[in-house]
């Protein structure tokens, strides 16, 4: 027991400095790989949103906009177009969507179309509002995308227009329910 | 001989063993004398009973299982003595040739109630401070539970829920960042910033969880605003063998399945090394309320740990590693990015998706992993007393992964964490117990900490670093009746933090300086009647995301402000116990705690208009603010075989600069029970019982919107209560558990069924963050089998 107890000591000297090196080691990694590297931008940002409505049977365009380049948080969106149309008239329509945050802009609306069977936009007038909007195309399942659509004016009225994208992956049913909100504007909108 | 022993100290941690080499080798006194302490009558074990070793004039107490442990002894005669009020005073001589276990039975002394003179001596001091403590039967009764299920056992403490599988402690109403928690002696450092965040610790590796609830900043540094809890396993094996426990718990909703197990061994051939294992595996499916079940609330958790000991003569060290991997579902119905669809997702009175038991976990979830390593000494600096150090590395690794994949199939086809945050701590303390001076006992200490947070995915917190320091200094005074405690400390940190705002990368520091106290004394009336009294001060610096977290967070927007000032709470704990052997044990304190500066989410107006709908934006504002309360626990002892148990809360907490209450604060709440147990048939037990929450009304007033023109009130939403919707009604859950130990060829195995919400209530809790969109969860029994293995063949 007695002639034991040195290389026991012995013995239990090395561990802890083992150890303590180790410790120290992680101290350094810790402390020395010092260079941050500007973390990756998410790329899914939407800024812009456009709205293009073609008077059918004119030559007349409106269009209205929404721009926040900064995206959520940071400044006011910088364009919050109203939408003014003529009473009784039609407009083919089409929304377009950009990320401007990045140089180049990004074309989000390409992206859209390549995903279709998993988004939807729904086009809500507030009562009083006296437009109705058409699907003008369709997925590869048969149910309306909304890239392009018909409005349609009736007698002058004020109100507002609501845009939704809905992100309906893998559960698209054509209701407004579903899935999760990507865009979702009230378009201040004048049939005059 | 005090600065030698200390330098020789200080050279010792810097790796040169020359502390260990002076030692003489012929010198064996690393023997060990260790016992448990009962009561003689009933065979409970004693806590906090006194043992004096008379030889050395040392003094020690029993732990909560009534053991003690005298450690480096050297081979002799000794006389051992036990004082304890209400028992008779036990003198034995010990002849110590090898280590030695003496277990004592103590008599009651109902008669004579003299009081102890135990001042010279190296007591472990009673805190203050008003504490909990849950360790032995009352922490079995609750394996399989998360940490903070665990600590709603003592009074004044409940928890903040996320869905049915994630809770953080709330002491005295407050909670996250505002209650430290010690990991086996190290500063838990996870993202505790984050209200869904819960604990990154094994509740299995516990023996002792012990809630210290007041402004304890000094001995344990920032942060410690609402208190306390240290999270403590048990010692090592200080006596030849290998014990081993089994846990194994099912739990009928979720369906969970909850293994643990643990080894300790001890061997013959070096005494002093002492290791030990342990492990556990949890796994469990979508919880059920009543009528429906929770889609994607499954979760599963692997935690291991290691430990190894050695105690020689003067010193000892300690490696322990220990790793937490939990993956958490979040309620999919929940996951809502919109303020349209939150509203329609709260008005739907089942959630909007529901679905079949199922154990897969999908997206949205949380996938944490924490590991700790943990390297600690001490040395006994001769007749100067003691210097103890730790030093400790976490990593911290949270993964948030949303409910949709991105819309890129690119990106989604990576199948990446929306969000990731990884933190990294390094830190190290010292600590030098000196020797008792007169009636003085006392200890000093520095700490400092370096940290670093990264994150990739979506911006919440930005990319720091954390430096800290801190210095303090606790002296207590006992005599007769009397026990004052003082301290004071110093906290220095610096936050640098790296962030980039369009590409531009921008270096903003943050110093911060502050000093802590704490005064407290007990006075012991008599065997009865103890009265203790602490007001102590703690001090939080804002934390990263409250200083720059900017964006959407669910369906809401949350602003940081850099211009936030440190908060400073003032806590008066006094507390009032009575201890009667029998019949009436019961504690009641009262508290009160004002904060300067307090943090909170104010809602700002008007709403924030982005491309995804018009938020309800909240900004992190400063206020003072008291929290206010009492906590009660009482049980009587009808008979030998009856008990009853009670346990109460209350706390008032309120925005002095609105004039208005505070949201998210617990409600009222009783919880009591009634117990009975045969005198003649040892650790069986049945239990019947309720838990009666009120409902909050004490929460902000509604909000007057102030419109812009021609803005329209009625598609505005206001928040309600300072919230989404009202605080739930109040409820009443029944509860049930039912125990015994039956012994198979002389092996003990405990079984219990522990029943909850027996009624099978539909009932939503005011602190539960999925409240807006689901019940709780409903009937739930709980089978616990535990198994004792010991292995001592000699």
């Amino acid at each position: 027991m007695l002639t034991n107890q040195f290389n026991i000591q012995k013995k239990h000297l090395v561990k802890p400095a083992f150890v303590l090196l180790l410790a120290a080691g992680i101290l350094s990694s810790c402390q020395n790989n010092d260079e941050d590297q500007a973390p990756l931008n998410e790329s899914e940002l939407i800024t812009t949103v456009t709205l293009t409505m073609q008077e059918v049977g004119t030559s007349n365009t409106v269009t209205a906009t929404f721009r926040d380049p900064d995206g959520e948080g940071g400044n006011a969106p910088t364009k919050f177009d109203e939408i003014v149309l003529k009473p009784n008239a039609v407009y083919n329509t089409a929304i377009t969507l950009k990320n401007e945050s990045v140089t180049p802009a990004e074309d989000i609306t390409s992206e859209i179309e390549e995903e279709a069977d998993d988004h939807q936009f729904f086009y809500t007038p507030t009562a009083g509002l006296n437009v109705t909007v058409a699907y003008e195309d369709k997925d590869s399942k048969n149910l309306p995308i909304g890239l392009k659509t018909k409005i349609t004016t009736g007698a002058a009225s004020t109100g507002k227009l609501k845009v939704t994208l809905k992100h309906q992956a893998g559960t698209k049913n054509n209701a407004i329910t579903t899935g999760e909100t990507d865009v979702e504007l009230d378009f201040t909108t004048k049939v005059q | 001989m005090v600065l030698k022993n200390l330098f020789a100290g200080l050279l010792w941690l810097s790796q040169i063993p020359v502390v260990a080499q002076k030692l003489p080798a012929s010198n064996n006194c690393g023997l060990t004398l260790a016992g448990k302490i009962t009561n003689q009558h009933r065979d409970e074990p004693l806590p906090a009973a006194t043992i004096i070793l008379e030889e050395l004039n040392q003094a020690i107490q029993t732990d909560m299982a009534g053991n003690y442990h005298f450690h480096d002894l050297c081979p002799g005669v000794y006389h051992i003595k036990t004082t304890y009020v209400g028992f008779d005073p036990i003198r034995l001589e010990v002849r110590l040739a090898a280590p030695a276990i003496r277990n004592l039975k103590l008599h009651p002394n109902t008669t004579e109630l003299g009081t102890v003179q135990i001042s010279g001596n190296r007591v472990a001091p009673p805190p203050t401070q008003a504490t909990g403590i849950i360790t032995g039967e009352a922490l079995e009764s609750t394996r399989g539970e998360s940490l903070g299920r665990v600590l709603e056992q003592v009074a004044g403490v409940t928890t903040l829920n996320t869905g049915p599988s994630i809770s953080k402690p709330i002491i005295h109403g407050l909670h996250s960042n505002r209650v430290l928690l010690l990991n086996n002696g190290v500063r838990q450092e996870g993202q505790q910033w984050g209200a869904e965040h819960a604990p990154e610790i094994d509740p299995n590796i516990v023996s002792t969880l012990t809630v210290v609830k007041g402004a304890a900043g000094v001995r344990f540094g920032s942060d410690a605003i609402g208190g306390v809890v240290l999270v403590e396993p048990a010692p090592l094996r200080d006596s030849v063998g290998t014990d081993a426990t089994i846990n194994l718990v099912g739990r009928s909703n979720s369906r969970m399945g909850n293994m643990g197990a643990t080894v300790n061994h001890n061997s013959a051939k070096l005494p002093a090394l002492s290791w030990r294992l342990q492990g556990t595996l949890k796994k469990g499916g979508n919880a059920k309320t009543p009528d429906y079940y929770l889609k994607n609330t499954g979760f599963s958790e692997h935690n291991f740990s290691a430990t190894i000991g050695y105690r020689q003569g003067r010193y000892g060290l300690e490696l322990y590693y220990s790793q937490f991997n939990t993956r958490l579902g979040i309620l999919s119905a929940a996951h809502i990015g919109n303020p349209t669809d939150l509203l329609r997702a709260i008005e739907s009175p089942v959630p909007l998706e529901t679905s079949n038991f199922s154990y897969k976990i999908n997206r949205p979830y949380q996938q944490v992993n924490h590991d700790l390593l943990k390297l600690s000494g001490y040395i006994r600096t001769g007749e100067a007393g003691r210097l103890t150090w730790v030093s400790s590395f976490q990593d911290n690794k949270r993964a948030e992964y949303d409910k949709h994949l991105p819309r890129n199939n690119e990106l989604a086809a990576l199948n990446r964490p929306e969000l990731s945050l990884q933190l990294q701590t390094f830190s190290n303390e010292l600590a030098w117990e000196h020797r008792p001076y007169k009636n003085i006992t006392g200890t000093i200490g520095l700490s400092g900490m370096v940290q670093r947070n990264q994150y990739q995915g979506r911006f919440f917190i930005p990319n720091y670093y954390n430096y800290t320091s801190g210095l303090f200094w606790l002296e207590r005074w006992r005599k007769a009746k009397w026990q004052l405690e003082a301290g004071t400390r110093y906290d220095y940190r610096l936050l640098d933090v790296v962030l980039y705002e369009k590409n531009i990368r921008t270096e903003p520091q943050f110093t911060y300086h502050n000093f802590s106290g704490t005064l407290g004394g007990i006075y012991e009336l008599n065997h009865y009647v103890t009265f203790s009294l602490n007001a102590g001060t703690a001090f939080r610096a804002p934390s990263a995301n409250e200083l720059f977290s900017r964006g959407r967070h669910h369906a809401t927007i949350e602003i940081g402000d850099r211009n936030l000032k440190s908060e400073n709470a003032y806590k008066l704990v006094a507390t009032a116990t009575y201890r009667s052997e029998k019949k009436l044990n019961g504690e009641l304190s009262f508290y009160h705690s004002y904060i300067r500066n307090y943090i909170f989410l104010e809602p700002v107006f008007p709403p924030e208009l982005t491309v995804a709908g018009t938020f309800l934006a909240f900004r992190h504002t400063q206020t003072n603010a008291t929290f206010k309360g009492a906590d009660l626990s009482l049980s009587y002892g009808f008979t030998d075989a009856f008990s009853a148990q009670v346990k109460a809360s209350l706390v008032w907490a309120y925005n002095f600069k609105k004039d208005d209450y505070l949201i998210f604060t617990p409600a009222n709440r009783l919880d009591a029970h009634l117990r009975y147990e045969p005198v003649q048939a040892k650790g069986t037990f049945l239990q019947v019982g309720g838990l009666l929450v009120a409902r909050q009304n004490r929460v902000p007033a509604d909000l007057e919107p102030n419109l812009t023109p021609g803005e329209d009130a009625a598609t505005l939403f206001m928040p309600k209560n300072g919230d989404f919707i009202p605080p739930p009604p109040g409820y009443f859950l029944l509860q049930a558990s039912l125990g015994t130990t039956i012994n198979i060829k002389n092996q003990p195995v405990e079984i219990s069924f522990t029943g909850h919400n027996l009624l099978n209530q539909s009932y939503r809790e005011y602190l539960n963050r999925f409240r807006y969109f689901a019940d709780e969860m409903g009937r739930n029994v709980v089978l616990r089998v535990r198994v004792p293995l010991n292995f001592n063949s000699k």
